[in-house]
């Protein structure tokens, strides 16, 4: 079994875990969906480092391989951060997103032939992908905390009584989503701006023709920072905020699109 | 499992002032129940006495009737009770069954409510440490605890709130992280405020204030929670620095607008405000719930959510039931097996103690043989012995085990008499 396999494998028995602790909630099963899910993990951050290794630039130059490793990230930060969020039944949602991610990087998105070009050996290469992915990993968990908040705000006001699921309380759910959030910021923002900065410097001005993708990704950036400034200023309503940080989850969707398009 | 008996009365049988005379001080259990020992009446015991129960589970000594224990538990309070069947008398199988419901909150005035559990483990360790248990006991509880645990994480029955005050305590949990930072404002001093104040008192909510248009009975109301008073013309200002403010004033008109609460919010920056208001007529125009970050409640609304939880309950109940047949099922053929491994224990020592004893016997009226020779005589013996256990053993085993036949085990104690152990007494410490 290939190590895209193996992951693949432990993916989708640490998501069956995760949704069966959403169901009957025994902490047992959260512990055995993490371990199942670091066990992937470990097998894909081999996988990565080999591919890396071997290809001389991150695994990361087609829409699968782009796939899977935002899938890494967001299982990255998830594990680093467990130990402050201590949030468990965010792994009811999260792993079925993470698989699916990586399902689709294995199987779903067509995969065509990586033409090597001479920017994916440059470090700008590398930097422009880690920092994306991981800018992308860190507003997904925040999109995440954002949903929650939103949830538990209509429940509350409508007075719909608590949520069957034992989802974090609205003044932790609006935290985790702007810590998040900014701490994410400066990741994407360096992330797209490296890759326009490299094509502006090795291509010209008039060699830069902003598509799907850079308008996606400048369009997320203004709504993200919008959120962003709203929680600085404490003039935008929590929910509101909330409302701007899916906005600009949305928008980061369409980046990928846009991948696909180009 | 024999001797176990359950003697006891309810909150569902006995009026309050049946249960306050017989009620026990933590103080009086322990003696009383070593008394019932010292009587003859009990090998072991635990007193399970609450509010709204007194319950005796008892191992009996044998000849002895749970009317005796019932008749030692009313003399002991030195009353005469005019119903005495009023306590109901539960045996074997039916003693764990209530256990197992009673622990886990299923017999309950409340139905699923928590403390019951913490109140049934107290009453045991005071019997463990006070060297009143004997193994069926001790074995009953352990298991009792483990179905309670059980029942508690898997249907999640105690989850919903089913009063107002937990209700409120519920939602202000799904608003706010950590209530030890978070500052309460009661606006009135009446009895239903003190309800719902105590129960975020007693979880430690941050700080407490009061304001009423009489002061004096601000101050009375505030001595009892250790809270701050406010005088009544600044309660709009002290909305400002609250988090969570429980209305229940008796002012004929709201006194809680919603210009006055669109500008606490403006300057709180749109900080969560919880306001429970519990009045009739209400304190608090309807519309300020309609305001960004203001969750307003009222006592219909709490109401409502109290009876889901009453629902969701009732349907986790049954989930419950169907939870502690099984285990009960589980416990009764566990006892099955252990009382198996007894009786075979017992009939392979016997029936070796009787051929050790006659081997011996017989190569001394032999006399002269040789060692090798008394080698043989012994293997032929214990072989013959072994080849004659092994069916009956087999046999019975495949009944109790695999067929689920209990009253094979009883035949098979009724043949062999002798092999049955003295029934042994194991205290713990």
């Amino acid at each position: 079994m290939s190590l895209v396999n193996l992951t693949l494998f432990f993916y989708v028995a640490a998501m069956a875990f995760a949704l069966m602790f959403g169901g009957v909630r025994k902490t047992v099963l959260f512990w055995i969906s993490i371990a199942l899910a670091t066990i992937g993990f470990a097998a894909q951050t081999i996988y990565l480092a080999y591919g890396w290794g071997a290809e001389g630039y991150p695994p990361a130059a087609n829409l699968n391989e782009l796939f899977r490793i935002t899938a890494w990230a967001i299982l990255a930060l998830y594990l680093a951060l467990y130990p402050a969020t201590r949030s468990r039944i965010l792994v009811f949602f999260l792993m079925p997103f993470v698989t699916l991610v990586y399902f689709g990087g294995c199987f779903i998105v067509p995969d065509p032939p990586v033409q090597s070009k001479p920017y994916y050996f440059t470090a700008w290469f590398a930097v422009h992908i880690l920092l994306l992915v991981f800018g992308m990993a860190f507003f997904f968990l925040s999109f995440l905390y954002a949903a929650i908040f939103i949830m538990q705000d209509h429940s509350l006001r409508y007075h719909h009584g608590p949520s069957p699921l034992p989802i974090p309380s609205l003044e932790e759910a609006e935290r985790w989503s702007s810590r998040l959030l900014l701490l994410g910021y400066p990741f994407f923002t360096l992330g797209i701006f490296s890759s326009a900065l490299y094509g502006i410097l090795h291509g010209g001005k008039s060699n830069y023709h902003p598509g799907l993708i850079e308008s996606a990704s400048i369009l997320a950036w203004i709504v993200l920072g919008a959120a962003i400034y709203g929680w600085f200023s404490a003039r935008v309503h929590p929910r509101r905020r909330a409302w701007l940080v899916v906005a600009g989850a949305a928008f980061s969707v369409l980046i990928i699109l846009g991948i696909v398009w180009h | 499992m024999n001797n176990l008996v359950l003697v006891g009365l309810n909150h569902k049988q006995a009026p309050v002032e049946v249960r306050e005379r017989l009620a026990f001080g933590e103080e009086e259990k322990l003696p009383l129940l070593a008394g019932l020992k010292e009587k003859g009446l009990l090998d072991g015991g635990v007193l399970l006495a609450t509010c709204n129960r007194v319950e005796l589970y008892a191992d009996l000594c044998e000849g002895r009737s749970p009317q005796e224990l019932i008749s030692a538990i009313i003399a002991s309070r030195d009353f005469a009770l005019e119903q005495p069947d009023l306590f109901y008398v539960k045996r074997q199988k039916d003693v764990v069954a209530h256990a197992f419901r009673v622990a886990a909150g299923l017999d309950s005035m409340v139905l699923g409510e928590p403390q019951i559990l913490g109140q049934v483990k107290d009453a045991y360790f005071l019997a463990r440490d006070g060297a009143v248990i004997t193994t069926p006991l001790n074995l009953l509880f352990q298991k009792t605890f483990h179905v309670a645990k059980r029942v508690r994480t898997e249907t999640g029955i105690g989850e919903r709130p089913v009063t107002i005050s937990y209700a409120a305590y519920n939602l202000a949990r799904s608003i706010f992280q950590d209530l030890s930072s978070k500052r309460i404002l009661l606006l009135g001093a009446g009895e239903m405020s003190r309800i719902v104040a105590t129960h975020f008192v007693e979880s430690g909510v941050g700080e407490v204030r009061v304001a009423n248009r009489t002061r004096e009975h601000a101050a009375e109301f505030a001595r009892s929670f250790g809270a701050q008073v406010v005088p009544w013309e600044e309660f709009p200002k002290a909305l400002i620095q609250s988090d969570i403010v429980v209305a229940s004033t008796g002012a004929p008109k709201p006194v809680i607008l919603r210009p006055m609460v669109e500008t606490v919010m403006k300057i709180r920056r749109w900080a969560s405000l919880f306001i429970i208001d519990i009045a009739v007529p209400r304190d608090v125009e309807e519309d300020v719930g309609k305001l960004d970050g203001v969750y307003l409640y009222d006592i219909d609304d709490l109401q409502q959510v109290a009876d889901e939880g009453l629902a969701e309950r009732q349907k986790k109940a049954v989930e419950a039931e169907a939870m502690i047949e099984s285990e009960l099922d589980l416990y009764s053929r566990f006892l099955e097996h252990q009382s198996l491994s007894e009786v075979i224990g017992g009939l392979v020592a016997w029936v070796s103690q009787v051929q050790d004893d006659e081997l011996e016997e017989a190569l001394r009226k032999l006399g002269g043989l040789t060692p090798k020779q008394q080698e043989v005589v012994r293997n032929t013996v214990r072989r013959v012995v072994q080849k004659v256990l092994h069916p009956p053993i087999t046999h019975i085993k495949r009944l109790v085990l695999e067929e689920d036949s209990t009253s094979a085990l009883g035949v098979f104690k009724e043949l062999f008499p002798s092999a049955q152990k003295e029934p042994e007494e194991e205290e713990e410490g």
